[in-house]
């Protein structure tokens, strides 16, 4: 866990830290001691001094002042020995035989003291001679093992000061070394994972839903990863639920879109011609009487009634005659331009908007094809039919605008049309005396 | 990953460096053994020796030293200059007392001091004997040693030098039977042999207070040209007496046991001087200054026919032992 690693790497700091202020401490704490020990010495070597000093003037004179004098040094000296608190074995062996020195001094100076009264002689078989040199080569001895001691505590204290710093060097190398390894593992880990968590990132905001962030290791950074993995399955997940939702609407649109088309195609046509029915018709022919306004072109409205459909419906049966009006739809339509509307608007009743005519011609034209198509005989499984028609034609605008106006008129001539016998069709009166001169008025 | 590289790649150059430089150090005390005669005196004096002989000390340092024993420091010092020995371990006074006939020896060092090693016993008072009572008597010594100096110090210390006292000269291991027999009146001698006389007759020995009248050192003493010649061997054997020191001070009861061992000498009679002894290795002013003051001495009472003393500061050869205190000093 980069958290842990980062708790460590404190510690590890905090640590060294200790070491070097542990370190300082100790030092500090070494130097006064043995301060204190050398300045012990150094007061050691003062005591003989002034032994020495007071030695001498018992040489020189020989009298009782000088004896006291010297004997106070010399118990001076040996209250400083007494009080040493050395724990090193060769600086305690110095002391030890300083002791011993400083009582060899302190019989000698018994000797002196019987020596007093004696003749005054110098040379060293004279008493005050031996003495002197006696007193010379211990006081001589003395210096030499008070300056051994000070070298000694000094070397002592350098090997101490020594074994402390190197101990503490050691210490905090190792320590730096661990440090920088948990610095370097942690940095390490801490960028893997940062740059896998990136790259992760970038494939989600380029749309890859499918995208997982996989890191090894045990981290923080492995959690986040694992909660964006979870957070781009359920995006996954509520993307496809969307698209899927989507395309059930769009179909169950494209469902309704066609059942409406259904329903209007049902509820705009003739069941069973599937021509268009009455209304439809209607709706139609008012569109177009509004556009033939607005460009100025011509339209006819042809009015169709069968003759005789009432014999066939009545002789060869409702079904035979459903069948033959079936027929007579497919050939009306046949007979006409794509863009002509066909309408089936009463039992044997159809008719037909011609537009754009350009004459009266067309539309004669257009019956007769009618007529002619209608009267083909219609075979059927056990009849022959031959089918004959009335044609009421009226013209916009020539006959009227209005679609009441014309259909009533186109019905009106069927119904002069059908006072012919056999095929036959009919223009208004006015449209007749004008057959080649059709235009708007 | 790449610092840390660097980090222990310096880490193990340092360790290398260090191995490396203690194989050298290892490498260079791979020389070969070197043999040498000690010519030593058979008393605890010789202490340090016989411990560095006894524990393998001589022969950790490359040195195979052959122990050659002598009752005196006088005869080691007589085997040492008749070629017997290479080294011999002789009193200060052994040395001053040659000091007027030769000047072709060294002092190398000082290896143990006493200050308590010469004795003046009387023997068969029942009163405590006054030091004027010696006037008129045969004292027993050994002559122009260490005994006869110390006898004349006490008297000229104690205000008693105009004594008339008839000095006889005797060989030290004579001095003990001279004194039962009442050949001579007090001896003055060294030890074991006081210990010796003390114990075969407790209450019958007188020993004259004597504390701080003289002070012996037992010196290591070579020939002139073996010690400008065997300079890197005396280092050795200075070494390995300055470790087996240490051994002393840290482990005085085994360091007893084993002298004890050694000499053929009964543990307490070792006890009765060890406490006395220093064990230390020095060449310093005040073996000089007790080189000084007997050679006066010899010279006032005529011990020899020069007429002023020699400069014992010529017989001092401290270039070893220099070398094996500096080179402590680094450990």
């Amino acid at each position: 866990m980069i958290n842990t690693r980062l708790k460590i790497i404190l510690l590890i700091s905090l640590l060294l830290t200790s070491i070097i202020i542990a370190t300082f401490i100790a030092l500090k704490h070494l130097q006064d001691a043995n301060f204190d020990r050398l300045d012990y010495i150094m007061q050691t070597e003062n005591a003989v001094d002034t032994l020495r000093s007071r030695l001498w003037i018992l040489q020189e004179f020989q009298d009782e002042e000088a004896l006291t004098q010297t004997k106070a040094a010399h118990d001076i000296l040996s209250q400083q020995l007494s009080t040493h608190h050395f724990k090193k074995i060769a600086i305690t062996s110095i002391f030890t035989n300083l002791i011993r020195m400083n009582d060899n001094l302190g019989a000698l100076l018994t000797f002196a003291d019987k020596g007093l009264a004696t003749t005054t002689k110098h040379g060293i078989t004279s008493t005050n001679g031996m003495l002197t040199a006696r007193f010379n080569m211990t006081l001589q001895a003395m210096s030499e093992e008070l300056t051994s001691a000070q070298s000694l505590m000094i070397r002592h204290v350098a090997h101490q000061q020594k074994i402390i710093l190197y101990f503490a060097i050691c210490i905090l190398l190792l320590g730096s070394l661990a440090l920088l390894h948990q610095i370097q593992a942690t940095l390490k880990v801490f960028n893997q994972s940062l740059l896998r968590l990136t790259k992760g990132i970038l494939r989600l905001s380029k749309g890859d839903l499918q995208t997982k962030i996989m890191i090894q290791q045990d981290n923080e950074l492995s959690d986040v990863a694992e909660q964006f993995n979870k957070m781009t399955l359920r995006l996954n997940e509520t993307t496809i639920k969307k698209e899927a939702l989507q395309f059930e609407v769009q179909r169950q649109t494209q469902q309704l879109q066609a059942q409406h088309e259904k329903l209007k195609f049902v509820a705009e046509h003739d069941d069973l011609t599937q021509l268009y029915s009455r209304s439809a018709f209607e709706r139609q022919i008012d569109t177009a009487i509004a556009r033939c306004h607005r460009t100025g072109i011509h339209a006819a409205l042809l009015f169709i009634d069968l003759d005789k459909f009432k014999q066939i419906n009545d002789s060869l049966g409702h079904h035979i005659g459903d069948q033959v009006l079936v027929e007579c739809a497919a050939r009306l339509l046949k007979s006409v331009r794509s863009s002509d509307i066909c309408a089936r608007i009463g039992g044997d009743e159809f008719v037909i908007w011609l537009e754009p005519i350009s004459g009266l011609l067309e539309v004669k034209l257009v019956c007769d094809k009618i007529l002619k198509n209608l009267s083909q005989p219609l075979n059927l499984p056990s009849h022959q039919v031959r089918l004959e028609a009335s044609i009421g034609i009226a013209l916009l605008p020539n006959d009227d605008v209005a679609r009441q106006a014309l259909i009533k008129i186109a019905d009106d001539n069927m119904y002069l049309a059908k006072l012919t016998t056999g095929n036959s069709y009919q223009f208004s009166e006015s449209a007749n005396s004008a057959l080649n001169n059709l235009h708007f008025l | 990953m790449k610092k840390l590289a660097i980090y222990t790649a310096i880490l193990l150059l340092a360790v290398g460096g260090v191995g490396s430089g203690y194989y050298l150090s290892q490498s260079a005390d791979m020389e070969p053994t070197d043999k040498l005669r000690i010519a030593m005196s058979t008393t605890p004096l010789s202490a340090p020796i016989i411990i560095a002989r006894q524990l393998e000390i001589f022969k950790k340092h490359k040195i195979d030293v052959e122990l050659m024993p002598f009752r005196g420091g006088h005869l080691c010092f007589e085997a040492m200059m008749t070629g017997q020995a290479d080294l011999a371990t002789s009193s200060e006074s052994v040395v001053m007392f040659n000091s007027f006939e030769r000047q072709d020896f060294r002092l190398l060092a000082s290896f143990v001091e006493s200050d308590n090693d010469l004795k003046l016993i009387t023997y068969g008072t029942d009163e405590k004997p006054a030091i004027t009572d010696l006037n008129h008597r045969k004292i027993g010594m050994v002559k122009a040693s260490a005994s006869e100096f110390f006898v004349d110090a006490f008297l000229i210390i104690t205000g008693q030098h105009d004594l008339s006292i008839e000095k006889v000269y005797l060989p030290p291991q004579d001095l003990g039977p001279a004194l039962i027999a009442g050949d001579v009146d007090a001896i003055s001698v060294w030890e074991p042999f006081g210990y010796q006389l003390n114990r075969a007759h407790p209450d019958k020995i007188y020993q004259f207070p004597s504390k701080g009248t003289y002070n012996l050192s037992f010196n290591l003493v070579s020939t002139k040209q073996h010690a400008q010649s065997h300079y890197r061997q005396h280092v050795k054997v200075l070494k390995a007496i300055d470790e087996a020191q240490l051994f002393i001070a840290k482990y005085p009861l085994q360091a007893k046991q084993i002298i004890s061992e050694y000499l053929k000498v009964p543990l307490n009679e070792l006890e009765w001087t060890w406490s006395d002894y220093v064990f230390r290795l020095s060449l310093n002013n005040s073996l000089l200054s007790n080189l000084q003051t007997q050679g006066r001495w010899a010279v006032a009472r005529e011990k020899t026919i020069a007429l002023s003393v020699p400069d014992f500061r010529t017989l001092l050869n401290d270039k070893a032992l220099r070398h094996v205190l500096e080179s402590s000093k680094e450990d």
